[in-house]
């Protein structure tokens, strides 16, 4: 052991699951309870939400940093506590020893995927060769008439929001299921804004002078999404950015008087029940044959490309108020 | 008719999304069962029509047609499990409808159904589409909500459970992602069809062999992480164990079948079972399944929580279906289907006639659940016929699909005697742990001397639901032949 490097020594310590002595090694009491959390899990045979946080409230108690006055696990209104059915397996430590063998795995697999994954990569068709089956008829109708058949300069917007429309609605529905999971978790009638914190005076100066100009470009990218780089997805990520600045800027308490949580969530619900319907109206007007097409305009117009305009205008709000939604309801807390 | 697939994705997401708009959870409830039921009679008769017609349509969403556009596919196979997936999800909804109020508070009830519509939407446009992307976009929406359906509940446990569920789910997300565009870089095509046919010359000329066997290997890993075959399933017992009833009898039933569908068409449309032969991803499919089948069933064997105890089951039962789809051919491909019926009908009856007994004693453990069933009768029968359908007794449909896989064992070559070893073996392992567990509910607790009590159902609901679904399962068992025939059908067209 002598005799390898330094380097070498550090990398079989590491593996062997003992650290370096120093701010990171077990002198470090955050460590320390860590470890014994995984021998916790461990003993129980199944991870338990919350144990860890537990286990350290039990010991600031024992030392009189703060009283317990509710345990986290055991809801106090319980009249007769379950009594444990199963003897936990006592195998203490077993995990910690066994750390090794996760850390050798798990570089054994990421070293393999290497392997593979640079093969691959240097068996794929080089980037701009002409004479590869990727080549085909799909891209080449994209491009030379997509502009004729969608009526959007930008052929990405063309792309998502004309031939490949129903996949952008799943996205936006997949959006939707975010926020309206995230709302599920964490919107509960007893939660509510922590304490307004009122805006901070340089972020406020500085803000309010970026603030419209902020919000002016995502409304420019959104609604020039079939002429000029952007759309829906990025000009909303702009607008739920500005969203959040303001509410950095003015303060939570008023941005939550502009716009409250209900707006936001109706806003979300409005856009997506207009893209389904209008794009339902194309999907089943084009498979039926029936005709129905929304007239084009000239390329390059902004009012033109038919439904792309307003298919980005409801993309753009179903991103932004997604955004904004995911920040307030990470701030607020439960009382 | 052929808009029958359109409407049967558009209806369920557009009325999610009205669901906002409703101000108590108990109208969000039946309005989407309503929906479903409709999708649900609609799915019936394009079933019939298309059995009648013996053909398959096409359906082109948009003005563009396909290889440029989306486009959804519905042929019989297709008819089957939107039919069948919709009388599970309505069953479910329903039987576990008292459960869920009294596990969630009533302001999130809402919320909870609209994600059911999402996840039940997401389940048929998966089943639908004709197009690799929009089934990975879907697969999004089916492993967002199915997280959330086993948080939901909010107990300190669910909550694990569901983020480690999440960390696998966003795993198995990234290996199929990735599939997609190794296989996208060579071929240049998301349409099944065209990449099928891209394939086949690729493979004809032998040329980028190596992409398109790791992009296969990637998205073959990829779904059985997510449908938990055995190396890849500790997320499972934890999520489904965890979670409120209709949500374990739903993600056990249909979503971990949702990826095996993808799966299969993937194995048909996309790479061809010569492919799948030659690189040995059969063979790779099959022993998972075979070691799945041993190993998930010896780890139920151990459970001291009823519903532990139950996912694993799934997970074995799971395997099965790896198992056939491994043998590679047409016999094995409708025994997955019939495994695919048999499960998604067994397992939510199992659960809630569980969650009945849990419920009804406020156990999870046997201990607590001594004589459950004698206090909830229709709990425990639905439980007994479950438990004894899985173990294989003829008349009930795990007997059919256990014979189903095992004719299709016959025909196959080397893989005949391992498979009709796994098979059994795991039979008598399925009954290892069924029949003690069927014992002890219908056990005498102590000196109780009481007779079973038979009286009218506290929930209606529930027990209807609990009746169909015997009804449904004791109709796979008997109507053996038609169904194989239409299967058979379904998977020549599929």
């Amino acid at each position: 052991m002598k005799d390898n490097p330094q380097w070498l020594e550090r990398v079989i310590q590491w593996a062997a699951g003992q650290e370096q002595e120093g701010p990171e090694g077990p002198e470090d009491p955050e460590r320390q309870e860590f470890q014994e959390y995984l021998e916790y899990i461990d003993a129980h045979g199944y991870m338990e939400f919350g144990a860890y946080r537990y286990m350290r409230r039990r010991e600031r108690a024992a030392l009189g940093l703060d009283a317990v006055t509710e345990a986290i696990h055991n809801p106090p209104h319980q009249p007769n506590p379950p009594k444990p059915q199963h003897r936990p397996r006592r195998r203490p430590g077993l995990l910690r020893r066994q750390l090794w063998v996760y850390r050798v795995l798990s570089v054994g697999v990421a070293l393999c995927l290497a392997v593979i994954f640079t093969a691959v990569a240097l068996s794929l068709p080089g980037f701009g060769e002409t004479d590869v089956p990727a080549l085909n008829e799909v891209a080449q109708r994209y491009l030379e008439r997509g502009m004729e058949e969608t009526g959007a300069v930008n052929a990405v917007t063309g792309l998502i929001l004309e031939y490949r429309a129903f996949d952008t609605f799943g996205e936006s529905a997949v959006l939707f299921a975010a926020a309206v999971s995230t709302a599920l978790l964490l919107n509960a009638p007893g939660r509510r804004l922590r304490n307004y914190r009122g805006p901070d005076p340089v972020l406020s100066t500085l803000g309010r002078s970026l603030l419209p100009v902020i919000l002016l470009f995502g409304v420019y990218v959104v609604v020039n999404g079939h002429l000029s780089p952007g759309g829906g997805f990025s000009g909303g990520a702009v607008l739920g950015a500005g969203l959040i600045l303001a509410s950095l800027v003015l303060g939570e308490e008023e941005m939550d008087r502009l716009l409250p949580q209900r707006t936001m969530s109706r806003a979300t619900t409005l856009a997506l029940l207009a893209y389904g319907l209008m794009k339902g109206y194309s999907f089943f007007t084009g498979a039926n044959h029936l005709g129905g097409e929304i007239p084009k305009g000239t390329p390059g117009a902004i009012l033109s490309g038919g439904l792309i305009l307003p298919l980005n205008l409801c993309v753009g709000v179903i991103v932004a108020c997604t955004m904004y939604t995911f920040y307030t309801l990470f701030l607020s807390r439960e009382e | 008719m052929e808009n029958i697939p359109f409407f049967s994705i558009m209806l369920p997401i557009l009325s999610a999304v009205v669901i906002p708009f409703f101000s108590k959870g108990t109208w969000a409830f039946q309005w989407i069962r309503g929906v479903q039921l409709a999708v649900a009679a609609a799915s019936a008769a394009l079933l019939a029509f298309l059995c009648r017609a013996g053909t398959y349509v096409t359906y082109q969403l948009g003005h563009v047609p396909a290889p440029w556009g989306n486009q959804l596919r519905a042929g019989p196979l297709e008819a089957v499990l939107a039919l069948s997936f919709s009388l599970v999800m309505v069953l479910c909804l329903t039987g576990g409808w008292s459960d869920l109020k009294r596990d969630m508070p009533a302001h999130r009830l809402g919320s909870f159904c609209l994600l059911m519509q999402l996840l039940y939407a997401a389940l048929l446009a998966i089943v639908y589409t004709d197009d690799l992307f929009t089934a990975y976009v879907f697969v999004e929406i089916l492993a967002v909500t199915a997280c959330v359906a086993v948080a939901a509940k909010e107990s300190g446990r669910s909550v694990v459970s569901a983020i480690r569920y999440l960390i696998f789910s966003c795993l198995g997300s990234g290996l199929i992602l990735l599939g997609i565009a190794l296989l996208y870089s060579i071929t240049g095509h998301l349409l099944f069809s065209g990449l099928g046919e891209t394939v086949a010359e690729l493979q004809a000329s032998g040329a980028y062999q190596l992409p398109l066997v790791v992009s296969a290997l990637l998205m073959t890993l990829g779904l059985s992480v997510k449908s938990a075959q055995v190396p890849f399933h500790a997320w499972l017992p934890d999520a489904h164990a965890s979670a409120t009833t209709a949500a374990s009898g739903v993600l056990s039933g249909l979503v971990l079948k949702g990826y095996l569908v993808i799966l299969m068409k993937l194995m048909t449309r996309v790479f061809g079972r010569e492919l799948m032969v030659s690189s040995h991803l059969c063979d790779l499919m099959f022993f998972l399944g075979l070691g799945g089948m041993l190993f998930a069933s010896v780890s139920a064997l151990r459970q001291e929580e009823v519903k532990r105890m139950i996912a694993y089951s799934s997970s074995a039962q799971i395997s099965y279906i790896f198992l056939a789809l491994g043998l590679g051919s047409t016999y094995g491909m409708t025994a997955a289907c019939f495994q695919i019926l048999a499960h998604a009908f067994t397992k939510p009856m199992i659960f809630l006639g569980a969650g009945a007994m849990i419920a009804e004693t406020g156990g999870h453990y046997w201990g607590e659940l001594r004589g459950a069933a004698r206090k909830m009768p229709m709990g425990g029968l639905t439980f007994t016929v479950g438990g004894l359908s899985l173990c294989g007794i003829p008349l009930l449909a795990g007997f059919s699909a256990k014979f189903c896989l095992a004719g299709a064992a016959l025909q196959a070559g080397w893989q005949m005697t391992p498979a009709l070893f796994g098979l059994a073996a795991s039979s008598v392992l399925n009954a290892m742990y069924y029949i003690p567990a069927i014992l002890v509910i219908w056990g005498r607790h102590g000196s109780d001397t009481s007779p079973i009590r038979f009286t009218r159902p506290a929930h209606p609901q529930r027990a209807a639901a609990l009746a169909l679904l015997l009804a449904a399962n004791l109709l796979l068992g008997t109507a053996f032949g038609p169904i194989r025939t239409l299967l058979e059908q379904g998977v020549a067209l599929f």
